[in-house]
């Protein structure tokens, strides 16, 4: 297994890590995830039908109404939210959610980690200092 | 970000763990954008979550938790505090029938959060248009999570303020601060993509719900780009401009919009553009403001049961209008119609006799209540059906359409003739 390390900064603090899901698009917690199982209903989306809970979820920047961090945190209370939150750009809606959810986030990482993280891959999160490592998958 | 001292003693908890945690949060988004320092607000206008996005059930009882934890140990707001309506109102959930389970757990939640801001100093306005009772001028510096009057404050009165959140809305409201970035800083507020009326549209004679429909029209073609509308009359009314505005907040999330000859950073194009070439040019004519419209009416039978005004909420103005086109009618026995305002202006309302006239014709008007919140998809309770809706308001349309909801959209008056004869006539 190689691993690969990204450094950024961080929003929200917190280590864990988990399994990665990687989504493509701009995400709204309040209408791309069903808060009851964390599934992801954003049409058109690749990622669409699985579900976020206690995934490291990896999007390219957040967006959505300024309620929008209560539906992040209400996933998150009902036991369905992302274990983290990995962006490339970070928005306030993003941020003001994984806060007040208590969930890690990291951003504007060295590299952009749509691209270098693969959903299955480990991933570790450190949103005290900004790092994200990913254990890549062995590919046989 | 270099903090003063004073924020640096809020952020390592001078002020309790509330606080700490509300300069944490403004430090991180912040820290996003990149700036450099906070910014002294004068006011900011908060979203109840509790009253209003996440009443009901466990979701109440969460939301409860989350604001106990956002304000614990905190004196009071910092800056003079405004907030948005409430969920239902008693009388609107008697007369549509709203079961009484849900009532009762969304009251619960209401009055959790009436007694926890009057203690932390809230002005109770209970409104979506809170600058109809608290104004500001040109120049301050505010905090809103209410994105509607957002596009307001920054295009019409030249305040500066971003689109705010509702967990950093009330962090600023406890600090007095919010992260000086994007619509704090001029070189943000530029305009972008040119709106340009085609010759056979003349706005001259728009009424409200038209200019609502043009900027919802433009709203996904500018994308994130700040929109100049040029053709707009100089003359246009401040309730006017509240519709041409609102309708980007709703689609787009825009936060800006610049009127040539009205926004004070927009005498002409070029000052509005800040020297730069627009990097596209909208047209907008009469079909694309007529397919806009039909777009949005879903109902597919003319019967209408419900006739709903005033989101945002009306002022005197607009309650005048409809209690003028109401005199001497009466609303047809199978319709509801309902006229949603703030409760100081329902007041004066009842001082011109107007609510007589409403009432008499068999509407009410209700006050501090959120005119869509209860009835979209994600709160609207098993079993409980709107059925055909009518309005006159695009980002009802907007939000009720989004949850299923069959409706027709149309001007004032198309309204008022089908609360009269319960079904809506085609133009």
């Amino acid at each position: 297994m190689s691993s690969i390390t990204l450094s950024g900064k961080g929003a929200s603090k917190g280590i864990v890590e988990g399994e990665a899901l990687v989504v493509r698009e701009t995400l709204s917690f309040l209408t791309d995830i069903d808060v009851n199982d964390g599934t992801l209903i954003r049409s058109g989306c690749d990622a669409r039908g699985n579900s976020v809970a206690g995934k490291i979820l990896v999007f390219p920047m957040g967006r959505g109404s300024t309620a929008d961090p209560y539906a992040f945190y209400m996933l998150k209370k009902g036991g369905s939210g992302p274990k983290a939150v990995v962006n490339r750009v970070a928005d306030p809606i993003t941020v003001a959610g994984a806060i007040i959810s208590h969930t890690p986030m990291v951003y504007k990482l060295d590299q952009n980690p749509v691209e270098v993280i693969a959903s299955g891959d480990q991933v570790r999160v450190d949103g005290d200092r900004g790092v994200v490592t990913v254990m890549k998958r062995r590919t046989s | 970000m270099n903090l003063t001292l004073d924020e640096e003693r809020m952020l390592s908890g001078r002020d309790g763990p509330g606080v700490r945690r509300a300069m944490e949060l403004l430090v991180a988004v912040g820290e996003a954008y990149d700036a450099e320092a906070m910014l002294d607000i004068s006011y900011a206008h908060i979203l109840p979550t509790q009253m209003l996005q996440y009443p009901l059930g466990q979701f109440g009882v969460w939301s409860r938790e989350l604001v106990e934890e956002s304000v614990e140990g905190a004196a009071g707001f910092k800056v003079p505090t405004t907030l948005n309506p409430v969920f239902i109102d008693a009388g609107v959930a008697r007369k549509l029938g709203y079961p009484q389970t849900e009532y009762n757990e969304a009251e619960a939640s209401m009055q959790h959060g009436r007694q926890l801001y009057r203690r932390l100093g809230i002005i109770p306005v209970y409104t979506c248009a809170p600058f109809l009772i608290y104004p500001i001028r040109g120049g301050e510096h505010v905090a809103t999570a209410e994105s509607g009057v957002v596009l307001l404050y920054n295009s019409v009165f030249g305040a500066t303020v971003n689109r705010e959140t509702g967990p950093t809305a009330l962090a600023a409201a406890l600090t007095g601060k919010t992260p000086l970035y994007g619509m704090h800083l001029p070189e943000n507020r530029y305009g972008q993509v040119l709106v340009n009326l085609k010759d056979d549209l003349d706005p001259r004679g728009f009424t409200k719900t038209e200019y609502a429909l043009l900027s919802y029209y433009i709203a996904p073609l500018a994308g994130d780009k700040i929109p100049v509308f040029s053709g707009i009359p100089e003359n246009i009314s401040l309730n006017d401009l509240r519709y041409l505005s609102a309708s980007l907040s709703v689609s787009a999330g825009l936060p800006m919009m610049h009127a040539v000859g009205i926004t004070p950073e927009a005498p002409s194009i070029e000052l509005a553009c800040g020297g730069r070439k627009p990097a596209a040019t909208i047209d907008v004519g009469s079909d694309d403001i007529g397919k806009t419209l039909r777009a949005l009416s879903t109902a597919r039978d003319d019967k209408v049961e419900l006739v709903l005004f005033g989101c945002p909420h009306l002022s005197l103005l607009e309650i005048r209008e409809i209690a003028g086109m109401l005199e001497g009618k009466r609303i047809h026995q199978d319709v509801n119609l309902v006229v949603s305002t703030l409760e100081p202006l329902r007041e004066i309302a009842r001082a011109m006799g107007l609510l007589d006239i409403i009432e008499d014709a068999g509407g009410m008007v209700i006050c501090g209540m959120c005119t869509a919140c209860p009835f979209l998809r994600r709160q609207q309770p098993d079993g409980f059906a709107l059925g055909n809706l009518a309005t006159d308001s695009v980002k009802a349309a907007h939000l009720f359409g989004a949850a299923g909801v069959k409706l027709w959209l149309g001007d004032t008056r198309e309204c008022i003739n089908a609360a009269v004869s319960g079904k809506w006539e085609a133009q």
